[in-house]
């Protein structure tokens, strides 16, 4: 009875009567692609949060003192023509370089265990979105401005490469997505197409760059940039266009009036893809779950082409950014993991903060020529910069060292 | 300019409601008020029981009070200056044959200078879920707090009490981005005592309710780049640009607390031994109930007053303690969105998924010492006094894992008088010094991540405040007076008050407030 009465009063004075979270150890098995056949992913870098760790002669990553919480796995590697050679038996130019990636978002560790990382393997292509400019940002009047967006395509290879009839895309941007890419994950679903004009003969150099815009004016009078040099412009009554830069083809928007300028938009989600289509065929229409039950003209604005992944050349998945630090932006994605295996935000949830999404450099060859990083999974391959020392300034106090990003610029 | 007028009127409404038909011949005066006091053990407890548990003296004061402090030692959630104008008043009185009863209302609006990184009432050892930006800026605040207790006479020695308070308030950042913060809590607390002779003991409960409600952020501006943070407890704060569009928080705590008291009185002889315990709950909601965690609340403690009445005056000694504890359990919560195949309708719902208990909590020690001696003169009241001070404070904050800790020790102590100095036509000059002295004992900040923006700008900062020590010295000068109003005795008395505190090789705070106000 006495020791009731203290054991009452000791937990009545306390409130340290729950056990705390302890540290767990995890591993974290990497699995490469059936091509590598029973080779292991041996002496490589995954990152679990801000933690690394380097594989075993397994494949095995170790990491210990874990807090329990919701993390993101990654690795990536990327593969030489020897080593690709060496480790699948393929014969290969030595050239070629291969990107082998796998990414893990919001996997719960709450108690010891072993996850396994399954891993995608891609040729390193030969052009890929380097740039992506959709936040905006304020002019010196402090009103915002969105006239200065734009995409580059970059020519990451060893060789020249014809770029007419070269397909650009943005992906559907509703706010529940139409279609879960962990379900299909053979297509994806565009809002919006343009093409380089086929028989522009447009022909990227090694290290060469595309610069397609809504706007080819200098906007540096409104904080920021000048693109009086783009080489494709998509024509609009929206924004100031000039006839000095070709216009891009316009091939297909959603709605009744479909928008004619790239919907680079700061407050919704830039899934954009570039892409090649066979010639003679025609791009396959689609309505979405959202057009269910709206009339005629209502269903226009969910009707999507429907695009096998298979004629991807590149994708990068910007997503709108969301406050909560718990927030699963797997709910939010549109790309299929084999086109992207991540995603990247700029850290504005509402745009006009001059934030630009780029690719970073890998390395720079013996002549010279800049590679981006390709590793197939936006989360890896992109940072965020500015494009003003305006806009860095006034992000500087988040942290980050933004580098300052203009068309045709490639920072570390 | 519609507060001064408010102002205006409630003191006029006092002065009214302090003349009734009988007529006082005579109203009380400073001297009996700091006299009354004295003898009021049972103001230190919230039981109504005390009313009848020793002699109601009835008595009650006004005033209107304009302050200002400048700060430069302080803490960066504190701000560097703070304007306030307060209108306090409390009456003690009689009500029929069975009932005592008290009323107290304290309006006070003000603006805080050069606050940032908290937009919320409470900043330090308490729910480490607050918000706030790193931008300094000015806020307003105004809060009412209404009190109210009414005890029976002994009824067959039992003595029934219940007590009230009130309080609703409203902070306001001036600045961008612009939160505003409104509380409404409120406490009853019903209680029963019972008398014996020489003896007396009370009990009460209490349910005490707070709400706290953080919505509406804006901007004027149309800048895009405000940080807005979101912290969880030590250096751990989310930052997100432009995260406070649509942000809006609700902290709601319920609270279950008691008292027992016992009294005994005899031969001049008063002590009043109290314990008294409360337990809270605290929920945080965000849009669609999305939940980041729970803060528990344990506090409890004891205070013993004494009173010795000799033929000269009153001895006062008091010991108090306290201990006080809270944990806040943290959760990871996924959104789950759910369409209705037929409505096509999206529902959203969050679910925990992680829950690290007691990973933020936090320890309070304070325990206090004082003693004074009041010259008192029978019915003339108190002439002078002396007394001092001693005390210990003590606070830990832990938050486990990615293990941070910060706590300090402080000793306090200090000395404090009262001179009354009679004049002509029954007035009289009170001149009130006081000298305090704040040791530390010790301080600890160790953080598993130094480098956050919270500890940066917050937590290594205040550190300089929590490890200096500091003198404190203040006057305080009251003169009172009696006026008479188309032939009614009213009692008004003018107080002028300053402190000045300087700290060890860390800057200097002074504090300046003028007060009018009257007895009834």
């Amino acid at each position: 009875m006495v020791t009731f009465a203290l054991l009452l009063v000791a937990t009545a004075c306390t409130l340290h009567d729950k056990n705390a979270a302890t540290l767990v150890t995890v591993k974290v098995q990497v699995t490469l692609p059936a091509e590598y056949g029973n080779a292991a992913y041996a002496g490589r870098t995954v990152t679990l949060g801000n933690a690394t760790a380097t594989t075993d002669a397994n494949g095995v990553a170790t990491f210990t003192g874990i807090i329990p919480d919701i993390y993101t796995i990654t690795t990536s590697a990327e593969l030489s023509g020897a080593e690709y050679s060496a480790l699948t038996g393929n014969v290969v130019d030595s050239y070629q370089y291969y990107t082998i990636s796998g990414t893990l978002s919001n996997q719960v560790i709450q108690n010891e265990s072993t996850i396994t990382l399954n891993t995608l393997s891609t040729k390193a292509q030969a052009l890929l979105i380097s740039k992506l400019y959709y936040a905006g940002t304020n002019d010196n009047a402090g009103k915002t401005y969105q006239a200065a967006k734009y995409i580059e395509i970059y020519n990451n290879s060893a060789n020249s490469v014809k770029v007419d009839s070269l397909y650009i895309g943005v992906a559907e941007t509703n706010g529940a997505r139409e279609f879960d890419p962990y379900v299909d994950t053979e297509h994806i679903y565009l809002k919006q197409v343009f093409q380089i004009p086929a028989g522009s003969n447009k022909v990227l150099a090694p290290g060469g760059s595309l610069l397609l815009v809504n706007s080819a004016t200098d906007h540096t009078a409104s904080n920021d940039m000048d693109l009086t040099g783009a080489d494709f412009e998509a024509y609009s009554t929206t924004y100031a266009t000039t006839t000095e830069v070709p216009d891009l083809t316009f091939v297909y928007g959603t709605g009744s009036k479909p928008i004619t300028y790239l919907t680079l938009l700061p407050g919704t989600n830039n899934a954009w893809v570039i892409f090649n289509y066979p010639a003679g065929e025609t791009m396959e229409l689609v309505y979405g779950p959202a057009a269910k039950d709206k009339n005629a003209t209502a269903m226009l604005n969910y009707r999507y082409v429907k695009l096998p992944v298979s004629y991807v050349v590149d994708a990068v998945e910007a997503l709108k950014k969301n406050n909560s630090a718990t927030y699963d932006y797997t709910t939010t994605k549109r790309f299929p993991v084999a086109i992207d295996g991540g995603y990247v935000t700029v850290s504005a949830t509402n745009g006009r903060s001059g934030e630009v999404v780029y690719r970073t450099v890998a390395r720079t060859t013996a002549d010279g020529r800049i590679v981006l990083t390709d590793t197939n999974n936006s989360a890896n391959d992109f940072k965020v910069g500015v494009n003003t020392q305006t806009a860095k300034t006034k992000l500087g106090t988040v942290g980050e060292d933004y580098a300052i990003v203009t068309p045709r610029t490639y920072p570390q | 300019m519609k507060y001064p007028i408010f102002f205006a009127t409630a003191l006029c409404a006092t002065i009214a409601s302090a003349q009734d038909d009988n007529k006082p011949k005579q109203v009380i005066t400073y001297e009996q008020y700091l006299s009354a006091d004295a003898q009021t053990l049972w103001k230190s407890s919230l039981n109504a029981v005390g009313l009848t548990a020793e002699p109601l003296i009835e008595r009650g004061s006004s005033y209107l009070q304009l302050s200002q402090e400048k700060r430069r030692f302080g803490r960066v959630q504190e701000g560097d200056r703070m304007n306030d104008l307060t209108f306090h008043s409390e009456q003690y009185k009689k009500v029929g044959k069975y009932l005592n009863a008290y009323g107290s209302v304290n309006f006070e609006m003000g603006r805080i200078f050069n606050r940032s990184w908290n937009d919320l009432y409470r900043s330090y050892n308490s729910n480490p879920y607050i918000s706030g930006s790193a931008i300094l800026g000015k806020y307003d605040y105004q809060n009412v707090d209404f009190t109210a207790m009414i005890a029976s006479v002994p009824l067959h020695r039992f003595i029934y009490g219940v007590r009230l308070d009130y309080k609703v308030g409203d902070l306001s950042r001036l600045k961008d981005p612009r939160p505003r913060t409104r509380l409404a809590e409120y406490r009853l607390m019903p209680s029963v005592g019972y008398t014996a002779g020489k003896h007396t003991l009370a009990l009460g409960a209490y349910y005490h309710r707070r709400k706290e409600k953080l919505v509406g952020i804006t901007t004027v501006q149309s800048s895009s780049t405000f940080i807005y943070y979101q912290m969880t407890g030590l250096e751990n704060a989310v930052g997100t640009v432009g995260g406070y569009s649509g942000y809006g928080r609700e902290y709601v705590d319920h609270i279950f607390g008691g008292e027992l008291s016992y009294q005994y009185k005899a031969n001049g002889y008063q002590t009043l031994l109290t314990a008294h315990y409360a337990r809270g709950n605290e929920d945080m909601w965000e849009s669609e109930k999305a939940n980041p965690g729970t803060y528990t609340t344990l506090k409890y403690g004891a205070r013993w007053n004494n009173l010795l009445r000799t033929t000269g005056g009153l001895h006062h000694l008091n010991l108090d303690f306290q201990y006080g504890e809270g944990a806040g359990d943290e959760y990871r919560q996924q959104e789950v969105k759910t369409t209705d195949p037929n409505t096509g309708l999206t529902s959203t719902h969050w679910v925990t998924i992680l829950e690290y208990n007691n990973r933020y909590t936090s320890q309070t020690i304070d325990a206090n010492v004082d003693y004074q001696y009041l010259w008192n003169k029978g019915k003339e009241g108190a002439q002078a006094y002396v007394g001092g001070r001693a005390g210990y404070e003590k606070a830990k904050n832990v938050y486990d894992p990615a293990y941070s800790r910060f706590d300090y020790q402080y000793l306090h102590m200090g000395v404090n008088g009262g001179l009354g100095i009679q004049m002509k036509g029954n007035t009289s000059l009170w001149v009130e010094p006081t000298v305090a002295y704040r040791k530390t004992i010790s301080t600890h900040l160790n953080l598993a991540d130094a480098t956050t923006d919270y500890a940066v700008n917050v937590l290594i900062p205040d550190m300089t405040y929590y490890q200096r020590n500091y003198w404190k010295a203040g006057m305080a000068l009251t003169y009172n007076w009696e006026m008479r109003i188309k032939g009614y005795p009213t009692r008004w008395f003018v107080k002028a008050k300053g402190d000045y505190l300087r700290a060890n090789g860390a800057g200097e705070n002074t504090n300046f407030s003028i007060a009018v106000g009257l007895f009834h």
